[in-house]
């Protein structure tokens, strides 16, 4: 038997692991061979340390056991709560999911045409607030309205409904044009 | 005449009543079988926070798949693979969470053994003790992860071989080899010390 295999049958003779039969002969080896009794001892020692020298943290078992069993008894409570609002989380979650992509396809398609120029002399994306005048015929004692002409490039109807319900709350006469816009200072765009 | 003294019902009929619906049958069975549980995850994962974390999963599992166990007199061996594949996962995806009440569950130091308690006699001996428990850590960690997992739950916690090779994912021999191979790296890290 060379070395190694010498020790590994020590290992497992340490760990009462080999048959009767390798017991018998490994026994008669250690019996006559002091360098094979040396080697069990150095893995005795090994496995005794091993085993002497890892501890389990101490734990408070009855607490832990309660704290399972408490942990046991949510967990089953609330998945009988999901299954009870389960059919109604499954059409709200159906619809919103439909909204959503609607809503994410609506705002891609409206960002491809924004971005797109249909005309060469159109250079910007976004509306741009080309003018704003305060009108003078209207009396001193009332709201003061603006005018805010909005240029709204490629003609966005739908951006300048949008634009208006922004703004009218807020006293203002909105005009809307399409087409290149004029510079104006970044100061006016304030929206 | 004395009445009888009542033993303790086996794991096989604590499952029957636990499926039966009497939920207290499945109370005694975590006390049974938590220390284990706990071990071993520990063993494998080196950190009592998570091993107490994933063992409750294992138990919250074990308790709603019973009905799929095919033999209840091999509960513990069926928990202890449901504990080291959470474990093992656990591992794989490293993360920590801490939802148990561990102040109340893990109490100041460790557990007793024969030689801690002589040591608390003989501070010689306690200051040596502490010295080689550091020194075995460092050495552990410095193992394969195979071996020191065979080392640790064949020696330290003494599963059985075939336990251990089902958590390993390798055969019973391949076991014997991965703890021969540990102990032989241990023998030489430690050489200074025992």
């Amino acid at each position: 038997m060379n070395p190694h295999d010498l020790e590994f049958q020590i290992s497992q003779y340490v760990d009462g692991q080999l048959d009767a039969s390798a017991v018998a002969a490994l026994e008669i080896r250690l019996r006559d061979d002091a360098a094979a009794r040396s080697l069990l001892a150095e893995y005795q020692q090994v496995a005794a340390v091993v085993r002497g020298n890892t501890p389990l943290p101490a734990i408070n078992w009855n607490r832990l056991a309660e704290s399972i069993s408490t942990s046991i008894d949510a967990a089953e409570e609330q998945r009988i709560e999901q299954r009870f609002r389960m059919p109604w989380m499954q059409v709200a979650s159906s619809i919103a999911a439909v909204a959503a992509c609607v809503l994410i396809g609506l705002f891609i398609f409206r960002s491809q045409e924004m971005t797109s120029p249909t005309n060469s002399n159109i250079a910007v994306s976004k509306p741009r607030i080309a003018e704003v005048s305060l009108a003078t015929a209207e009396p001193a004692a009332g709201p003061r309205i603006a005018e805010v002409t909005i240029d709204m490039p490629n003609d966005d109807t739908a951006l300048a409904a949008m634009v208006w319900d922004e703004l009218q709350p807020r006293n203002t006469r909105v005009v809307v044009t399409a087409g290149a816009p004029p510079v104006m200072p970044d100061s006016l765009l304030g929206y | 005449m004395e009445p009888p003294v009542n033993e303790p019902e086996s794991d096989a009929l604590l499952i029957e009543r636990t499926l039966r619906g009497d939920r207290s049958a499945f109370d005694e069975i975590i006390r049974r079988h938590q220390r284990q549980a706990v071990a071993v995850s520990y063993r494998l994962l080196g950190n009592i926070n998570d091993a107490l974390e994933v063992s409750q999963d294992a138990f919250l599992k074990a308790y709603r798949s019973l009905n799929t166990l095919q033999s209840p007199a091999a509960f513990s061996g069926w928990l202890m693979r449901i504990v080291s594949n959470l474990s093992l996962n656990f591992r794989r995806g490293r993360k920590v969470r801490s939802q148990l009440p561990l102040d109340d569950i893990l109490s100041a130091g460790e557990e007793a053994g024969s030689d801690a308690a002589a040591a608390e006699h003989d501070p010689a001996r306690l200051m040596a003790g502490r010295e080689l428990g550091e020194k075995l850590k460092l050495a552990l960690a410095q193992l394969p992860e195979k071996q020191r997992d065979a080392i640790l739950l064949f020696t330290v916690e003494q599963l059985p071989q075939k336990q251990v090779a089902e958590i390993l994912d390798c055969s019973v021999e391949a076991v014997k080899w991965h703890v021969f191979q540990g102990r032989k790296k241990l023998k030489e890290l430690l050489k200074d010390v025992m």
